[in-house]
């Protein structure tokens, strides 16, 4: 296990009249190398839940853990969780430097958190916070725009000189440059055209390929078929599954957390209610349903 | 993020359903009587402490926190020792015989009781005006404040000054500070999480980590204003044109009872101030009845 969350409730604004919870009493495991999609309608507390996996939002009660950090606003609970661990590990908890390190976030719209002077200079911002040697950092962070497709012409440029999408992407480099374990994106294909969000999902799966855990947070149903190996549904701050995408699509409450259907799963279902005789209702990938569709035509 | 000034509760008290312009007159009046001089210190204290707990009973009708009033206090705590340097700890200049010793030194270096009262008197003041402050903003909606600037600015129409202009201005300026402020929110997270720090450190570090907050927050507010100046001018805002209000601020029952009150109130502190500056012997009635010292 490497992500945990045990009871988490979180409360915005608390001791006002419009607070509320963003999360109510959530549990969940998260193993490593697992590629999870956070899913759920707009204020369900998707971005408040991986907020808590870096410790930007402590939890109001209960704790996240992730590896031996622990995340909690519960002082008591806190002390009782870390007075196990060695010395070293105490001291990261209590920074919490360490965890921002191995747990890369990169938000909704990250081209908005762009400030230094040249593509390179942004990008090395991160592993020079997190104290690595300068020339160290300048070559992961020559990798990392590499890996998202950022030619060498563009590093001495001003990141605002730049596109939408190449804004995003140097934004991501800016993240995998501190070369975290644990990577989390919030919406990362939002507002970018069908071949920039083509080109993100496919860097999306090499990282998680590479090895690391990838946490996603959409409302792209395409994209979790295509990428998740496990499914968290929230619904009104609350928990409501976990699963994978395929028990999702097909099970039968689906359409009770507004979420839309995949497009593989709409053709599925147009092909079953214009009386398709075949069963393919245990079908979940497009090959597989194109090899039955096949031998119908033979 | 906290600020001196509050935040709206939606409440519905009465201090909330007041028309926006009568808590502005009364605020402001109730101000100038924080700052009426009301004789000797002992004097200026008590009636200072006597505005204090009505001021504490309008914050109860408001239902405004006291808890954010002692929060937003912590704001003057560096004029307050500023004021401590200026008026107790600095040697008084000019002619000093006439004052209280509180603590003399060796070196001759004396603080004096006046030095210390100023500094107090002068937090007291600051104090209640904060809290002034918080009721209007707790219980008051930033468009209502600014539709009642615009009827505070209207006589000015008619030297044809633009004071439609500047309420739009006004009400874009407001409207935008909670989108600013979760835009700084979220620009901090992102960079908290690529390891900016913007708690510890020293001066170098935290200019350093407050540039990453400004330059990306500067660069979203231009491209914001842009994209909301073209929006305004694709639905055909034309700003010289004569325009019309969906929110008409009406003057009722309650605030004529409001303004009354305060009226009452002012003429009240205002006889206590006279009576305190030109009457011999009011001082010594309140030494009398509350028993304190007065210098």
């Amino acid at each position: 296990m490497q992500i945990k969350c045990e009871n988490i409730k979180y409360i915005y604004n608390p001791k006002d009249p419009n607070s509320y919870y963003a999360l109510d009493d959530i549990s969940l495991e998260i193993e490593k190398g697992d590629f999870v999609a956070i899913v759920g309608k707009t204020g369900s507390g998707k971005s408040t839940l991986i907020q808590t996996f870096n410790g930007l939002i402590l939890p109001t009660s209960g704790y996240s853990q992730v590896e031996y950090f622990y995340i909690t606003s519960d002082k008591k609970l806190f002390k009782s969780k870390i007075k196990n661990l060695s010395k070293q590990e105490q001291i990261d908890n209590k920074k919490q430097y360490m965890l921002r390190k191995k747990v890369g976030m990169v938000f909704q719209f990250p081209e908005y958190q762009l400030f230094a002077e040249t593509v390179l200079k942004d990008v090395m911002f991160g592993p020079r916070n997190f104290k690595v040697p300068e020339e160290e950092a300048k070559e992961l962070s020559k990798k990392a725009l590499s890996e998202v497709g950022i030619s060498e012409e563009y590093y001495e440029k001003s990141p605002f000189e730049l596109s939408g999408g190449e804004k995003r992407r140097v934004a991501i480099a800016g993240i995998l440059a501190s070369n975290p374990d644990i990577l989390i994106l919030d919406e990362p294909t939002a507002g970018l055209d069908p071949d920039g969000k083509k080109d993100l999902i496919k860097l999306i799966k090499e990282i998680h390929e590479s090895g690391k855990t990838v946490i996603l947070v959409t409302h792209d149903m395409d994209v979790v078929m295509e990428c998740a190996s496990k499914v968290v549904v929230l619904n009104d701050a609350k928990l409501m599954k976990i699963c994978t995408p395929e028990e999702l699509f097909n099970g039968d409450d689906f359409e009770t957390f507004a979420l839309e259907i995949p497009t593989f799963y709409k053709f599925k279902k147009m092909l079953i209610e214009k009386g398709y005789k075949k069963d393919i209702s245990s079908i979940n990938d497009f090959d597989s349903l194109m090899g039955v569709l096949g031998e119908k035509h033979e | 993020m906290n600020s001196v000034f509050g935040k709206l509760t939606p409440y519905n008290t009465i201090i909330h359903r007041l028309d926006p312009r009568v808590k502005i007159i009364s605020l402001i009046a109730l101000m100038v009587m924080c700052f009426l001089p009301y004789g000797n210190y002992a004097n200026r204290f008590i009636i200072l402490g006597g505005l204090f707990l009505i001021i504490l009973f309008i914050m109860l009708l408001g239902r405004v926190s006291f808890l954010s009033f002692l929060k937003s206090l912590r704001h003057i705590w560096f004029m307050m020792v500023f004021l401590v340097i200026i008026f107790a700890l600095i040697p008084q200049a000019g002619d000093t015989s006439t004052k209280h010793v509180m603590i003399a030194f060796e070196n001759g270096y004396t603080i004096y009781w006046e030095g210390v009262l100023q500094t107090l008197h002068i937090s007291f003041r600051l104090g209640l005006m904060l809290s002034l402050t918080l009721i209007l903003t707790s219980t008051t909606s930033p468009m209502d404040l600014t539709y009642a600037f615009e009827w505070f600015l209207s006589p000015l129409r008619l030297i044809k000054f633009p004071t439609q202009i500047i309420s739009m201005t006004l009400s874009l300026a407001l409207r935008f500070i909670p989108t600013l402020l979760s835009e700084a929110n979220k620009i901090m997270k992102a960079q908290k999480s690529r390891g900016v720090d913007y708690q510890r450190g020293f001066l170098g570090k935290k200019i350093k980590s407050v540039t990453t907050l400004i330059v990306p927050l500067l660069v979203s507010c231009f491209s914001r204003s842009d994209e909301l100046s073209l929006a305004m001018n694709a639905r055909g805002y034309e700003p010289y044109e004569k325009r019309t209000s969906y929110n008409i601020l009406i003057f009722g029952l309650k605030d004529v009872v409001a303004i009354f009150v305060v009226l009452i109130l002012v003429g009240g502190f205002s006889t206590l101030c006279y009576f305190t500056n030109n009457v011999e012997g009011f001082d010594d009635m309140i030494n009398m009845i509350f028993g304190v010292a007065t210098f």
